[in-house]
């Protein structure tokens, strides 16, 4: 029993395949159909229009096809019966060595069931024979006996289909959409009438009794909704269309003579049928998409179709693509990557603006970043983008390019595009540039010490040789043509220095006091050299002696170099170290990492990645690599200064390349073990460096010495004191002056009041004048010819810049020639203006209306002050003013040549001016002296007495103030890196002390207070530089190590990167008029950005970048 | 160079018989025989120890005592393998028992990689590389030393004296009771402890060192303990081996130029380090000022004792000491007069003496390598002067390694000037300067009055033999050299200028000697 429920559950497993079979051929075979219908039937629509019209036809042959496919693999196969002896058969038929066994097992099995005696055979053979059929049906996999060859083609085929209508929908999706469009909807593919298409009536060509015609046409065009158009209508239209694509167009028509219907026929082709209004009148319209023409076809009353010959041509207008400019308020050939780039742009659509995007290619990859989108069609745009470097995938070095892409809202053709200017730029690479600037360094030392044995050696022996005038001209010529060649070097360096992040302050300083303090020694062996040719050519010369001056100069010269070399060699040593100490790290880190990577694939005992292991292999060879550039170079060039090189005589690259080597074969053969012990190999090699550079760091001197850093403590504490001390006298003195004020306001207040309505009248006076003059200027003939002449210069301005650039960009020499006869034209052109500028006589009335605004300003401001009673505001001010108005006045007199009548004027109106000036200068004179007089007056002995106290007091304060100054003197002079502005800055307020002490003595409180607070601020400022020297001496040692986290790799964040502050003092560039003209709001931007400090020798900064680009 | 005063024996032994006997298993050992075991240690009497230790062992054999015993022995017979084996079988519920444990464990574990080599009179233990080199120079020395010190003292030790050399300091710190402070501040690089000599290799010092007269001195202690049974207080016993550690080179200077000058100083204004600050351990002293102060104070006592007693004094002196008699007593029966009647007649003496001040002498400072496997220059200009001349140095070798010879001599001159101190540094910079542009004459004079301050100064030795190699005066040459390559053994331009100096001579067994010496460090 056991072998044929056996049996048995082996044919029903066939069976079951065989339906799951079928039904997933049969859901193969009806997805191939139902996607090879739609595909024909759209490549139907495509290449035989006609056959649209067929959609019954269509329909019922695919119908058909589905009924058959549906019948075929699900209906018959399922429901017709497939017995087990079925399944037994279909078994036999697969597996013949079967010999029929199954099929008789699987009948004979039913005998089983039934009674014993009705069958003709024994239960025993029965028994027998599943006893044997079982083991061989055991063998047998149900699945081997389906067939499934139909089934596997069934789903290829279905994956072809479906990979074809992927394709199709990728690359040409209109060839779905508008197959389906045009079975579902079916139109002309190109004119579409909102009226039912008529079927084609039969068309006399015969001659007929009326001869048709249409008298009137009446058009309606609706445009594109994308184009914001209102609808218009054209009365007594000619019939000629003129629009854009996708406008629908109304068409009301009136014939001569009475007609039963009427369609309109596009191309020839295409009818459209209108509806009749009455007799004569026919309305009916057209979807324009295509240029071409239109006809109307009528129907006469016998029903026969007549076409008017007459053709009204239809033209396609044109929407423009959409332009925009980009303005950068401050293009820079090099961006830090974290720095914002601000771009203004202005863009232009005739119909409406859909998008803005940046475009930018970094390193031949593009990237897309969306600027703006628009969402009402407006129709030109101004705005600015703030595009943050830092969120871009870019390191250092990187070349960007960028553009602004524009898209209108054209969403019947699709958008169209604009592009603005293409700009690039570079990813200013920071190790790149310290590199450089070390390698400049070391040029610098090596001419100083250069300088200095000669002034050494010299110098020596001329001290023994006190009459040897020409081998002292000789010393100092020498000296002073090496030290400009030095002083020139070192202001490179302070520049450059000046913009990355590795040159604290204290390195600036250093360099700063090599340029001041070698220009001084030069100037002063320029002077003895000018003192030596004068000796040099008098007659009794040899029994001159040479003056110690001049040992003293040349003295004076090698201590100053001696320090230099010294401080020199100590920062470079500090630049150099840390650049090593930053590879050195990079490279820990990535034995570190592979050998992790090892660890992990002796753990997993899987097949090493062998190519991501090659990278880091490779990467750390590059390491080593450049760690042992790095050392030869630095150890060869000045073996005393830096690193030990014995001490690297067991590192070098052979052998680390052969070990690497080894390691790499190693790991392609799989013995990690052996690959990780020749890693620890390499990694011990490599703590010797570490060992070597960490000492070097710990032995590193700090720039300032325990002695000058307490002397800076020290001075700090003094200085606090001086700050109270001078703040207390401020105090001091303001309370005194307070109080005197208050005591005058009381007595002068009616005279005051009366003083400001004089003022106040004499001022409007002169504003009055001078805003008829304005007036006056602007619309006078000839001042309108002058702005003509000017705008014509600008242009031609412009013309001659192009065309010198297009000049130099011609490549053949014919082109060149076009261009200089072109530019020649222009520069005619330029020197005709000038000519008709000058022949008009008005360039220096014109300057005085250029600066007319401003001089109205100061006398608003004057006003202003008048009213709100400002004594001391006020005179300030006119004190600025009216020389202005003088200065003017003087010119108009003293310029040649000027045009009578506009000079008359303006002459006879600043006499007026001055006239009223000079009244307001006397009454302020006069109420100035007689409040000052009385001031001094109303001081009280006891008062008198205060001052003279707090006079004493600064006058010690003062003297603390000049010994600080001079130690600040000797500090410098004793280390570089202590910046003069401290001595200087000292000296100023020493100085402002004097002037309050003076003030003081004589009474004067108001000059007092300004100086005792100018003071102040002198002793704040000095307070604060030492402060930030004495933290930045920490730092400038610590530097290093910051950059050994970003060194190369950009990781050390510069503080001054994206960087606020030294942005905001960055020069604005205008970009260039040949350009574009920037809109007015960007130009206000702009000029508004520059107005800010910038750093002087930025332009210059830049121009030595593009220099060192093209070396 | 120096060496821990023992502690008083009776306190120590009775110290160990009450301690152990409460730690040792319940095994009845008699205290004195535990007494003895540890009396004869102490004496470093070793052998004896030894037999008595082992017939105590055979009684009771379960005696945590006895054991303890055995290990200190084995420690001070140098099988620290073995004597840390038997220490393990000890308790450590005492913290001598756990100290005695740590400085086994260290010293077995710090010298597990050296390898030994033996002559007549001394094993000598190092680690296998270039410290090979020493043995040469420490059999010399050591052998004179048996032969000179043996005769002085009257006494030759029975057995071989163990003599290790450790490679750097920090080995040598863990198996000795200084620090590292210690040795920087002391500049000690030697002792006599445990009954052997131990001694930091010079080849872990940038410039080398007086080695062999230090082996010499620690020898000398050796003898002192062994021969007076461990009983002569620390300042006599630094006294005569600082006062005899030249004598195996026949040398009776023992009073550097820079030990006399701070004597001389010391002496005038009266600072002195009396015999009580010595205590325990010279090395221990706050600045190596001191510590030289000291050193001349006890050997300049003990030139007066021998001046005024003859040399016989000293044994004589031993032998009652070790006859268990109490120093001030030995003392007072052998001079007739007590300790501070000596001081006083040295103070007398040490004036009389009229010791030359050299003024702007400075200790030249023991600088050690970082970094022993590399081959380092040394940062030296922190050894030069002040700061100004520091940095004159600076610009003066910045100038001589462009070439600009002339500019860096008057560098170097503007740094001698400058300087406060006499820096035999940059006197042999000045020398090496002048030899580059022949100036042979001017560069003797400069290095012979260097090496006249500073005697073993290696540099100046090595500049010296230099000097007269390139002058072609080859016998003076070699007798420089030599005296170099004994202060630094690891300095391999010596050892190559040797070779030549001694084929230009046609000694060929020397230079085969010195090649196969060059051959350890090469």
């Amino acid at each position: 029993m056991e072998q044929q429920a056996h049996i048995e559950s082996f044919l029903n497993r066939v069976r079951r395949l065989r339906s799951q079979t079928l039904v997933l051929s049969g859901t193969y075979n009806l997805l191939i159909y139902i996607i090879g219908s739609y595909l024909l039937a759209c490549l139907m629509a495509w290449v035989y229009p006609p056959a649209v019209e067929r959609t019954g036809l269509a329909i019922g042959i695919f119908l058909a096809g589905l009924v058959y496919i549906v019948f075929n693999f699900f209906i018959r196969n399922l429901f017709a019966h497939f017995s087990r002896d079925d399944a037994a058969l279909l078994t036999e038929s697969t597996y013949p060595d079967l010999n029929n066994s199954l099929i008789n097992s699987s009948q004979l099995g039913r005998s089983l069931e039934g009674s014993k005696q009705a069958s003709p055979i024994t239960l025993e053979f029965i028994h027998e024979l599943h006893r044997r059929t079982a083991p061989a049906v055991k063998k047998i996999d149900p699945s081997s006996v389906i067939d499934r060859s139909g089934r596997t083609r069934g789903r290829n085929y279905l994956l072809a289909t479906l990979s074809s209508l992927i394709l199709i929908a990728l690359f040409i999706p209109e060839f779905l959409t508008q197959g389906y469009e045009h079975w579902v909807n079916p139109k002309s593919p190109t004119q579409v009438s909102k009226l039912q298409p008529t079927e084609p009536g039969p068309v006399i060509s015969e001659a007929t009794d009326t001869d048709y015609s249409i008298e009137s046409l009446e058009l309606t065009l609706n445009f594109p909704s994308y184009t914001g158009m209102k609808t218009e209508s054209v009365k007594a239209s000619d019939g000629k269309i003129h629009v854009l694509p996708g406008t629908e167009v109304e068409i009301s028509a009136r014939t001569n003579a009475p007609v039963a219907g009427a369609d309109l026929v596009f191309n020839g082709k295409d009818n459209f049928a209108m509806s009749k209004e009455n007799e004569v009148a026919l309305k009916g319209s057209l979807l324009v998409k295509e240029k071409g023409f239109y006809q109307f076809r009528v129907k006469t009353s016998q029903g026969n179709k007549h076409l008017i010959a007459k053709k009204y041509p239809v033209t396609l207008g044109k929407d423009r693509p959409p332009s925009i400019v980009l303005f950068l308020a401050n293009p820079k050939p090099v961006y830090f990557n974290t720095d914002k780039v601000q771009l203004f742009y202005e863009g232009k659509d005739d119909f409406g603006i859909k998008s803005v995007e940046l475009v930018v290619f970094i390193n031949g990859k593009i990237k897309r970043l969306p600027v703006k989108k628009f969402k009402h069609g407006e129709k030109s745009a101004k705005d600015s983008h703030t595009w943050t470097l830092a969120q871009m995938d870019i390191g250092p070095g990187d070349e960007v390019q960028y553009y602004l892409e524009i898209k209108d809202n054209d969403n019947v053709l699709g958008p169209n595009t604009g592009q603005s200017e293409a700009y690039s730029f570079t990813i200013f690479d920071s190790a790149e540039e310290m590199e450089n600037l070390i390698a400049m360094q070391e040029e610098l030392t090596e001419k100083m010490i250069a300088l200095l044995a000669t002034g050494l050696v010299k110098g020596a022996s001329l001290k023994d040789q006190p009459g040897n005038l020409t081998g002292w001209k000789q010393l100092f010529t020498t000296s002073a043509d090496e030290l400009i060649e030095i002083v020139t070097l070192a202001q490179r360096i302070h520049d450059r220095g000046k913009t990355i992040d590795q040159f604290p302050q204290p390195y600036l300083n250093l360099l700063k006091n090599i340029t001041s303090g070698l220009s001084n020694i030069r100037k002063n062996q320029i002077d003895v050299l000018n003192d030596l040719q004068e000796k040099l050519f008098k007659p009794t010369r040899a029994k001159l002696e040479a003056p110690s001056t001049y040992t003293s100069i040349n003295n004076q010269m090698i201590g100053h170099l001696e320090n230099d070399i010294l401080f020199l060699i100590k920062m470079t040593n500090k630049q150099k170290l840390a650049r090593m100490m930053g590879l050195e790290e990079e490279l820990n880190e990535l034995t570190q990492t592979l050998r992790e990577e090892f660890e992990k694939l002796k753990d997993k005992k899987s097949p090493p990645g062998t190519n991501e292991l090659k990278n880091k292999i490779s990467k750390i060879r590059e390491t080593l690599q450049k760690i042992m550039d790095q050392l030869s170079r630095q150890t060869q060039s000045t073996p005393d200064e830096f690193l030990n090189p014995n001490a690297f005589k067991r590192l070098n690259m052979e052998k680390f390349s052969a070990s690497l080597e080894k390691m790499q074969d190693l790991v392609n053969r799989g013995k990690l073990e052996e690959a990780l012990e020749e890693l620890k190999k390499i990694a011990e090699d490599m703590q010797l460096l570490a060992n070597q550079l960490n000492r070097a760091d710990s032995e590193a001197d700090n720039f300032i010495d325990p002695e000058i850093m307490e002397v800076l403590n020290n001075s700090i504490k003094k200085l606090d004191q001086l700050k109270d001390g001078q703040q207390k006298l401020v105090e001091e003195t303001t309370k005194i002056n307070h109080a005197l004020r208050q005591q005058q306001a009381k007595q002068f207040k009616n005279e005051l009041n009366e003083l400001f309505e004089d003022l106040l009248r004499d001022v409007n006076a002169i504003r009055e004048l001078f805003k008829e003059d304005n007036k006056y200027l602007e619309e006078h003939e000839v001042m309108k010819q002058l702005h003509k002449l000017i705008d014509e210069e600008t242009r031609l301005n412009r013309k001659v810049r192009e065309l010198s650039q297009a000049t130099v960009d011609a490549n053949r020499s014919q082109e060149q020639d076009q261009h200089f006869n072109k530019l020649n034209k222009a520069r005619r052109g330029q020197a005709r203006i000038m000519q008709e500028k000058d022949s008009l006589r008005v360039n220096e009335i014109q300057r005085f209306k250029e600066a007319l605004p401003q001089l109205l300003e100061k006398y608003d401001s004057l006003n202003e002050l008048a009213h709100l009673k400002d004594l001391t505001e006020f005179a300030n001010l006119f004190k600025k003013t009216y020389p202005d108005v003088l200065r003017w006045q003087n010119n108009m007199r003293t310029t040649p040549n000027l045009r009578e009548n506009l000079s008359g004027k303006i002459d006879e109106d600043l006499k007026q001016a001055t006239r009223h000036n000079n009244e307001i200068a006397k009454k302020l004179g006069s109420m100035i002296r007689s409040i000052r007089k009385n001031f001094d007056s109303s001081i009280s002995r006891k008062q008198k007495q205060k001052l003279e106290q707090l006079a004493k007091q600064e006058n010690q304060m003062r003297e603390q103030t000049e010994a600080l100054s001079q130690q600040f003197e000797q500090l410098n002079k004793e280390n570089p890196m202590i910046p003069p502005e401290l001595q200087r800055g000292m000296g100023k307020t020493g100085r402002h002390m004097e002037r309050a002490e003076k003030n003081l003595r004589q009474q004067n409180i108001n000059e007092s207070i300004e100086s005792e607070n100018l003071a102040l601020q002198g002793l704040n400022d000095t307070r604060d530089m030492l402060q930030q020297m004495k933290n930045s001496q920490g730092k400038a040692g610590k530097v290093q190590k910051q950059v050994s986290r970003k060194l190369g790799t950009g990781s050390n964040p510069d503080s001054r990167r994206g960087g606020s502050a030294r942005m905001r003092k960055e020069q604005v560039l205008l970009p260039s008029e040949d350009q574009y003209q920037a809109p007015k709001e960007f130009r206000e931007e702009i000029l508004n950005a520059m107005k800010k400090q910038t750093p002087k020798d930025y332009q210059r900064m830049v121009m030595e970048y593009y220099r060192d680009l093209v070396k | 160079m120096t060496r821990v005063f023992k502690i008083p024996s009776v306190c120590l032994m009775l110290w160990f018989t009450l301690v152990l006997q409460a730690t040792a298993t319940p095994v009845n050992v008699p205290p004195e025989g535990v007494f003895a075991g540890h009396k004869l240690i102490d004496d470093w009497n070793i052998e004896q120890a030894d037999t008595f230790i082992d017939t105590l062992i055979k009684k009771f054999p379960e005696s945590g005592d006895v054991h303890f015993l055995k290990a200190r022995v084995e420690f001070l017979k140098g099988n620290y393998e073995y004597a840390v084996k038997i220490l393990k079988q000890v308790g450590e519920s005492h913290s001598e028992v756990r100290d005695l444990k740590q400085l086994v464990h260290d010293t077995h574990k710090a010298t597990k990689s050296f390898v030994a080599r033996e002559s007549e009179h001394f094993i000598y233990r190092f680690q296998q590389g270039p410290d090979e080199i020493l043995v040469h120079y420490a059999t010399e020395v050591l052998e004179k030393s048996y032969e000179v010190l043996g005769k002085l003292l009257n006494y030759y030790p029975e057995e071989k004296v163990l003599v290790e050399f450790y490679p750097s300091r920090e080995p040598f710190s863990k198996i000795s009771p200084l620090t590292l402070q210690d040795i920087d501040t002391s500049g000690t690089v030697a002792l006599c402890k445990y009954n052997r000599i131990m001694m930091i290799s010079p080849g872990s010092l940038v410039r080398g060192y007086n080695w062999m007269d230090t082996l010499s001195h620690e020898y000398t202690h050796y003898l002192l303990t062994r021969k007076s049974k461990n009983n002569l207080p620390l300042w006599m016993h630094e006294g005569i081996a600082k006062f005899y550690e030249a004598r195996w080179r026949n040398g009776d200077e023992y009073l550097t130029p820079i030990m006399g000058t701070i004597l001389a100083r010391g002496l005038k204004k009266d600072y002195l380090i009396s015999l009580d600050q010595m205590m325990p351990s010279l090395a221990k002293l706050k600045t190596a000022e001191d510590v030289q102060l000291a050193y001349a104070e006890v050997s300049t006592m003990i030139e007066h004792l021998t001046q005024t007693e003859g040399d016989k004094i000293i044994p004589a002196l031993l032998d009652e000491l070790a006859n268990g008699k109490s120093f001030d007593e030995a003392l007072s029966d052998l001079l007739g007069k007590s300790l501070d009647t000596f001081q006083d007649e040295w103070k007398q003496f040490a004036n009389q003496k009229n010791i030359k001040t050299i003024p702007g002498l400075k200790l030249p400072g023991i600088q050690f390598k970082a970094d022993r496997s590399s081959e380092e220059t040394d940062k030296e200009y922190r050894e030069v002067g002040n700061r100004k001349s520091q940095d004159l140095t600076f610009l003066g070798d910045i100038l001589k390694s462009r070439n600009f010879i002339k500019s860096a001599l008057i560098e170097y001159q503007r740094a001698v000037d400058q300087s406060e101190t006499f820096s035999p540094i940059l006197h042999n910079k000045l020398a090496k300067t002048h030899f580059i542009i022949k100036e042979f004459d001017k560069a003797e004079i400069l290095l012979k009055k260097s090496l006249g301050h500073y005697p073993m100064f290696h540099t100046t030795l090595a500049s010296m033999g230099e000097l007269y190699f390139s002058t072609d005066d080859m016998k003076r040459s070699r007798d420089y050299y030599e005296r170099a390559v004994r202060v630094n053994p690891f300095n391999p331009f010596a050892h190559i200028r040797l070779m030549a100096v001694y084929e230009k001579l046609g000694l060929t067994e020397e230079k085969e000697l010195q090649a196969e010496l060059f051959g350890y460090i090469d």
